[in-house]
């Protein structure tokens, strides 16, 4: 069995055992549907030829309504079966989808971060997810292919059952050679040839669709992804200022037209050839039928079988027919729906690259020491820090400067072990952060990103970083990051909303306050590395002298790190470390980098020159 | 809000959906006819079979019979098959080409004030849900509608047929029809009864789902630990969801069930009457088969009505919703206004006696504010954050319109210009800037490729301090920004970005500059730059600078200082230093740490 026939029967295996782990009883109840809605059309095949040729025979009418009641009897009883199993199906469809959103959003939380900025790997979360949802979501994946297997196989059986009569001989007194023909239960194996001529195209035709199919449809997520853009585009309010402003109407548009056209045009090219397929199908179909009819209707006029049968037998082998093209579809589809289901897979099971150990970090003392670091981002040669070393004593204050693109948010990147150095290496407390686990590194620092991200729930939980909530301690936050006050006028105070996400009413808070918010979060962790980057930039002067203020007090028993284009923080930091283009130029105390009338010299005046 | 009838809704859909692809028409038709001709055809056919071979027809006659029903069979299959898949790809590509593009081109360009109030957006959200799939909304609507009309015509030809040979069959169907519907209407209704309940949870968790694997959320969820609270509330969001759907579910098993007691019922009544008419000789066997096949065939047309006639309801209004939207009007002048080209440069404004709040709120943002700009004037604004600055700018380029009073350029209302003119009157560069995932040049020049000016985007490149960057790529301005539309696309830095925003903003070269806290991203050597080149601009032109760097307004010719939506304070920076109230003391907080102090070396 080659490679993909071998993953792919491993997916659905997967697949099974992770629906079983959501929701037990559902395998059981697909099995019982399975059952009864194959066997369902049967009952009135059988009865109506019953009942047909009772009627035909003039059976009395107690005879008959007997076999009546029976039908209906039998159509209610499996009716209400059915429905059952059905309506408990649907419903776990939901808690099966969900769960399995849950676990490709959990997988996300364990990925290496530099994996999450991998352009291939966000491709791969999208087919995950659509590859789960596309085919219906993996509980209709089971379904199907429970249907599409088991069922066809029960209709076969049920079907070659019913039709054994059509191979019994009669002995007859006649020696037409057309008859005597009919009557030799070979005869039969025409209806099987013609059968077999059936599902062989139908099943050759179904393969090359489905490649087809698979092949638009990885196209199509592509396209709905693009299209998706221009959706937020035009429903982002925040981008409605610039496009009305810059009259970017006429230029969307065209783009909108251009970029989705194509998509449409191999999309029609596929209904096209499906169109062939079906018709072609088709054909072979009537030319089946038409040879059941000729054959069946042929032993009634031979008397060889009753005159109420030949519906029913034409039906038999009508159903034969499809349940064996099903039968053989069914391989093709569940191996397409495999396909996508391995997309969810492979994402799943893809490897995070970076180890930690074990140790623990449960100080509030911290030393931090760069010796030779360099790196470049994975598909850039350029190094964005090279061969940097320096040390950050416990409970120093230390300013990151340096010109736009200089390589200092990648610092604390590194530092924060969002991604490994290339080169060189980085402890903490004389342990290189490597041998961290993965918590210790979560106690070790409390950051504030220049593009920090505060949720749609509540301010508190924000705060608390999702961590048990203790009120007094959030409030004690917000107000050390000076946004209490605001905080205090909101109608339901640290328990309000922030920005809208559905019905709930949220509060809309600008820049500034966020970044206060963040600011309460970073102090609410109360970790012993603090890190801010660019903490003040949408602050005015006074929140931002009231944010120094705060932190000289907050960060005194702390060690810190800064970096801010705001040179006039660096005053209050013990020692101002400077990059250029990745390389650290200088580092000392502002008055020592002053006296040496270097880049942070320029920089300096730069800014202080109007404020003399 | 009007609420269109189903009728309406379908007549607005196929109008404009005919006029783009006429072809659809006859793929509807086709597809109509054929649909209601192989039932029929499977019925008459079988019934004919059983009669011939009963009369003992010869075998010339049987093979005739059952060959000219495989053909026809076939023939209507092909063309059922055809249109079909037709009919859906055309609507399918006349929904994305034609309904998608109506509704994006109409919310670009309504006035602001109907796009950034909370209230707006959720308008906006429901008229996209029409748009969402190939199920619902408008072209879901495409597909039902054929459906409820092929069953409704199927029930009617069934019907008539069941009603010349058995009347009374006829009542018990119709009584049927009515208790099916009625069910059905019940559940309809609690349906939508936890609807927004249900959308709201399928909101949230899409939210969830989305900001969960943003890479940009990445740092903050793993530094911060914040992956198990947002396990939680997925879990927790998953619980109300189904919470919400059980009663749905319970009432749709309650309705299959209840079908599933009708259908017995039915048989047992159409049995007993077809069956005794077969003995009494009143209708021969063949009639017999066919006639229950009208019966079953009835409640087949019937439940799929039924089943179509909902979702067309849910659909309908949906499209009710985009209708709306598309109705909506402009308020600002649109139409005729004052001659740009007429006007003197520089520009001069004045507020007088403005007042604003958003749309959506009572607060006074801005409180009965009256200053002036001299032609050519470069003005600072500075206050604290909340102040309302950024309202104002929001109000002189003409995205708001004041609650009261009046905004005055060169003399003349800004009402009294058309709002598209008056826009080209103005390069706005606001704080929250995103580049677009286009091209670098589309970014500055805004316009399509054969409207932009090639050298100009580059001249403007380079006063940004942009070009060293983009002379680096390999695609230099045909770089893509972000992957969305190109692999090969880049990411600019906060810094790279800000610049880029400033090239789109020379680029335009409009008589009048706002700059909105343009610099809070950039290094101070680039800032610096940034000023110079900031100067060199506004020669020539009005200007008005937003910026928490006091630095900055010794650039400028006067400071406003905001407070609460007042002018507190007004005059050059010198005079309002003369003046030591707020302007100074902000000045000198901001000031004390670049001063030497007592820790400096002298």
């Amino acid at each position: 069995m080659n490679n993909k026939k071998k993953n792919n029967l491993k997916a659905i295996f997967n697949v099974i055992s992770l629906v079983k782990k959501i929701s037990p009883l559902y395998i059981v109840v697909v099995i019982i549907d399975t059952i009864f809605s194959s066997l369902f059309p049967f009952i009135n095949i059988i009865f109506s030829y019953w009942i047909l040729d009772d009627l035909i025979n003039e059976a009395s009418k107690s005879v008959i309504m007997n076999k009546v009641y029976l039908l209906i009897g039998l159509n209610l009883i499996f009716g209400i079966i059915i429905a059952l199993s059905k309506s408990f199906i649907e419903k776990q469809g939901t808690l099966i989808e969900y769960n399995l959103t849950r676990t490709i959003a959990n997988k996300g939380f364990t990925l290496d971060y530099e994996q999450t900025e991998d352009n291939e790997i966000m491709n791969m979360i999208q087919q995950a997810r659509d590859g789960s949802n596309g085919s219906g979501g993996i509980g209709s994946f089971i379904h199907n292919t429970f249907n599409g297997v088991f069922s066809s196989i029960l209709q076969i059986i049920y079907s070659l059952i019913l039709l054994s009569g059509l191979i019994v001989s009669i002995t007859i007194n006649d020696d037409g050679r057309l008859i005597n023909f009919i009557n030799n239960p070979l005869s039969a194996s025409i209806i099987l040839m013609v059968l077999i001529i059936s599902v062989v195209v139908s099943t050759v035709l179904s393969i090359k669709e489905s490649k087809l199919g698979y092949q638009v449809m990885m196209e199509n997520i592509d396209g709905n992804r693009r299209f998706g853009y221009f959706y937020n585009v035009c429903v982002n309010y925040k981008k409605g200022k610039e496009i009305r402003l810059y009259d970017m109407h006429d230029m969307l548009i065209g783009l909108m037209k251009d970029k989705r056209f194509s998509i449409e045009e191999n999309w029609e090219r596929f209904v096209n050839v499906n169109i062939k397929f079906l018709i072609i199908n088709n054909f072979f179909n009537k030319v089946l039928l038409f040879i059941a009819y000729l054959y069946v209707g042929l032993k009634a006029i031979y008397g060889l079988i009753s005159i109420g049968s030949v519906v029913s037998y034409v039906a038999a082998i009508t159903t034969l027919n499809l349940s064996v093209t099903r039968f053989l579809r069914s391989f093709v589809t569940a191996n397409q729906q495999a396909s996508y289901l391995q997309h969810y897979f492979s994402y799943i099971n893809l490897n995070t690259k970076m180890q930690y150990g074990k140790k623990e970090f449960n100080s509030n003392d911290i030393e931090v020491e760069f010796k030779n670091v360099s790196f470049a981002y994975v598909n850039q040669k350029e190094k964005v820090l090279n061969n940097v070393s320096f040390k950050l004593n416990s409970k120093e204050k230390l300013a990151i400067v340096g010109l736009n693109g200089s390589g200092k948010t990648t610092l604390v990147k590194l530092l924060c072990r969002l991604y490994d150095p290339n080169e060189g290496s980085i402890t903490v407390n004389g342990i290189d952060i490597k041998e961290y686990s993965k918590e210790a590194l979560t106690n070790i620092y409390a950051v504030v990103f220049q593009d920090f991200k505060l949720f749609s729930y509540s301010i508190k939980e924000n705060v608390a970083g999702g961590k048990e909530v203790d009120d007094e301690r959030v409030i004690k936050s917000l107000d050390k990051a000076g946004i209490m006050d605001r905080v205090n006028k909101m109608e339901k105070g640290i328990d309000t909303i922030l920005y809208q996400r559905g019905e709930e009413k949220g509060v809309e808070v600008s820049g500034g306050e966020a970044q206060k918010i963040a600011l309460a979060r970073a102090l609410y962790k109360d970790s012993a590395l603090v890190i801010l980057d660019e903490p003040t930039s949408a602050l005015d002067p006074e929140s931002e002298a009231q944010v120094y203020e705060g932190f000289k007090d907050m960060v005194q028993s702390k060690t810190s790190i800064f970096i801010s284009h705001r040179l006039s923080s660096c005053k209050f930091c013990d020692n101002i470390l400077v990059l250029d283009k990745g390389n650290l130029v200088e580092i000392g105390s502002h008055n020592e980098l002053m006296r040496k009338e270097n880049l942070y010299y320029k920089m300096w005046n730069a800014q202080a020159k109007y404020y003399k | 809000m009007q609420t269109y009838s189903i009728i309406s809704n379908i007549r607005y859909i196929y109008g404009l959906a005919f006029k783009a692809r006429t072809k659809m028409k006859f793929y509807l038709i086709f597809n109509f006819i054929s649909s209601l001709l192989i039932p029929l055809t499977t019925s008459i056919a079988s019934s004919l079979v059983v009669n011939a071979l009963i009369n003992n027809d010869s075998i010339t006659t049987y093979i005739f019979v059952i060959l000219g029903f495989a053909l026809a069979l076939f023939i209507f299959e092909a063309i059922n098959v055809f249109s079909f898949q037709k009919y859906n790809w055309e609507s399918t590509f006349v929904r994305v080409n034609d309904f998608w593009v109506n509704i994006s081109s109409k919310v670009l360009k309504l006035d602001y004030d109907e796009v950034e109030p909370k209230s707006k957006q959720k308008e906006l959200n429901k008229a996209f849900e029409a748009l969402d799939s190939n199920w619902i909304g408008i072209e879901g609507m495409m597909k039902e509608t054929s459906v409820v009309f092929i069953n409704i015509v199927g029930m009617i030809i069934y019907g008539v047929i069941v009603a010349i040979y058995i009347p009374i069959i006829l009542l018990v169907l119709i009584t049927m029809s009515i208790i099916n519907m009625l069910l059905a209407k019940r559940a309809d209704v609690l349906l939508n009864k936890n609807r927004e309940k249900m959308n709201d949870a399928f909101y949230e968790r899409y939210y969830l789902a989305n900001e969960i694997s943003k890479p940009d959320n990445g740092k903050d969820i793993r530094l911060y630990g914040l992956e198990s609270w947002l396990d939680k509330l997925f879990v927790k969001i998953t619980k109300k969801r189904i919470k919400y759907e059980a009663p749905i579910f319970r009432n749709n098993l309650f309705l299959k069930l209840s079908n599933t007691v009708f259908l017995a019922m039915r048989d047992f009544i159409a049995y007993s009457i077809l069956v005794v008419m077969v003995i009494n000789k009143t209708i021969d066997v063949s009639l017999f088969i066919f006639l229950i096949g009208m019966v079953a065939g009835f409640s087949g047309w019937l439940n799929a009505f039924t089943d179509a006639y909902f979702r067309l309801k849910m659909d309908s209004s949906q499209v009710s919703a985009y209708r709306n939207y598309l109705k909506k009007e402009n308020k600002f002048n649109h139409g005729k206004g004052i001659d740009i080209k007429s006007l003197s440069f520089p520009l001069s404004i004045e507020f007088k006696n403005v007042s604003f709040s958003y749309p959506d709120s009572d607060k006074m943002i801005i409180d009965n504010l009256s200053f002036k700009i001299e032609p050519g004037e470069k003005i600072a604004l500075v206050g604290q954050n909340g102040a309302g600055k950024t309202t104002i700018v929001k109000l002189l380029s003409g995205l708001y319109r004041p609650t009261s009073g009046k905004i005055l350029v060169n003399g003349y209302d800004v009402n009294e210009f058309n709002i598209d003119e008056y826009m080209q009157l103005q390069s706005v560069l606001f704080q929250d800037s995103e580049p677009l995932a286009f091209t670098v040049l589309e970014n500055v020049s805004c316009k399509t490729k054969e409207s932009t000016d090639i050298d100009k985007v580059k001249e403007v490149i380079r006063l940004a301090g942009l070009d060293e960057k983009i002379n680096s790529l390999p695609n230099k301005e045909n770089t893509y920004i972000s992957q969305v539309f190109d692999l090969s696309g880049i990411k600019f830095s906060g810094g790279e970005t800000q610049k880029l925003m400033l090239a789109r903003t020379l680029y335009k070269n409009a008589p009048l500059l706002i700059l909105d806290e343009p610099t809070a991203a950039l290094d101070p050597l680039s800032e610096e730059k940034m000023y110079l080149t900031y100067e060199k601009f506004s020669e020539g032109n009005t200007s008005i600078f937003i910026s928490h760097r006091l630095a900055t307004t010794q650039f400028c010719d006067r400071v406003l200082l905001l407070e609460n939506g007042k002018i507190k304070e007004e005059g050059s920076h010198e005079e309002l230093i003369a003046l030591n109230q707020t302007y100074r003391r902000m000045f000198d907080i901001q000031a004390k740490y670049y001063r030497k102090d007592d820790s400096d070396e002298q």
